[in-house]
């Protein structure tokens, strides 16, 4: 899949399953656009965490790719949940995902 | 599905990526049969505000469109319904902690047919009284 609303600059990008590869690349996204500093990275996002997800529920987990650096610009990740809309959801995400 | 988490480069934020993103997780929704898709929206930019507006005014000003919050107005625009908050979601004091569960209801999601189960009449249990 193809950006479309991208600026004429802007190399396009494709959104595509995650795999293990791009694990390494996710933490590293994550640290740039949470704005965390290096020291701070242990708190964060490692890459064996996306592993996990990818395991878990590889149907959704996407990335989306700069098609010319091939560097990784985005990402989304879902994860399959027996949810009753008739209650309100009132956990955080730390109890709602087991800390990522 | 729950909404764990979406990322866009900052240098890409603002060129529909995380829209593409999105509508390949309503795919999935659509492809496995589920009900939906739940979440935590970080309202980005309650902060703003939240001296003097909880977070049930600030979203019904949203829903309104009096109010702009970069991830949760976003989220509304995606087809994304705003329910009730939720305090400590996270550590994140642009939100002052709180999310807004928000839910997209799969809009082609059918409720699986029972299994039937072969059932074998055996009319001489049944043959009572001749």
């Amino acid at each position: 899949m193809i950006a479309h609303k991208l600026k004429p600059e802007t190399a396009a990008v494709a959104v595509i399953p995650a795999e293990h590869k791009h694990a390494q690349g996710l933490s590293e996204l994550s640290f740039k656009t949470y704005h965390v500093a290096a020291e701070n990275t242990n708190d964060w996002f490692q890459p064996e965490e996306y592993i996990s997800r990818i395991n878990m529920f590889p149907e959704g987990q996407f990335v989306a790719i700069h098609t010319q650096t091939h560097e990784i610009v985005g990402y989304t990740s879902g994860m399959r949940l027996h949810f009753d809309a008739t209650k309100p959801l009132l956990t955080s995400w730390d109890e709602t995902t087991g800390y990522g | 599905m729950y909404g764990v988490e979406t990322l866009v480069h900052p240098d890409y934020q603002g060129y529909g990526i995380g829209g593409l993103l999105m509508e390949r997780r309503f795919q999935t929704a659509r492809r496995y049969n589920l009900r939906g898709i739940v979440g935590g929206s970080l309202i980005m930019d309650y902060h703003k505000v939240a001296d003097h507006m909880t977070p049930e005014q600030y979203v019904a000003e949203i829903v309104a469109g009096r109010l702009f919050d970069t991830n949760l107005s976003k989220q509304i625009k995606k087809g994304f319904q705003p329910r009730n908050p939720i305090p400590d979601y996270t550590v994140y004091p642009p939100s002052r902690n709180y999310a807004i569960a928000i839910i997209w209801e799969n809009p082609s999601y059918h409720k699986p047919v029972g299994k039937i189960i072969p059932f074998k009449f055996d009319q001489s249990r049944w043959a009572v009284g001749r």
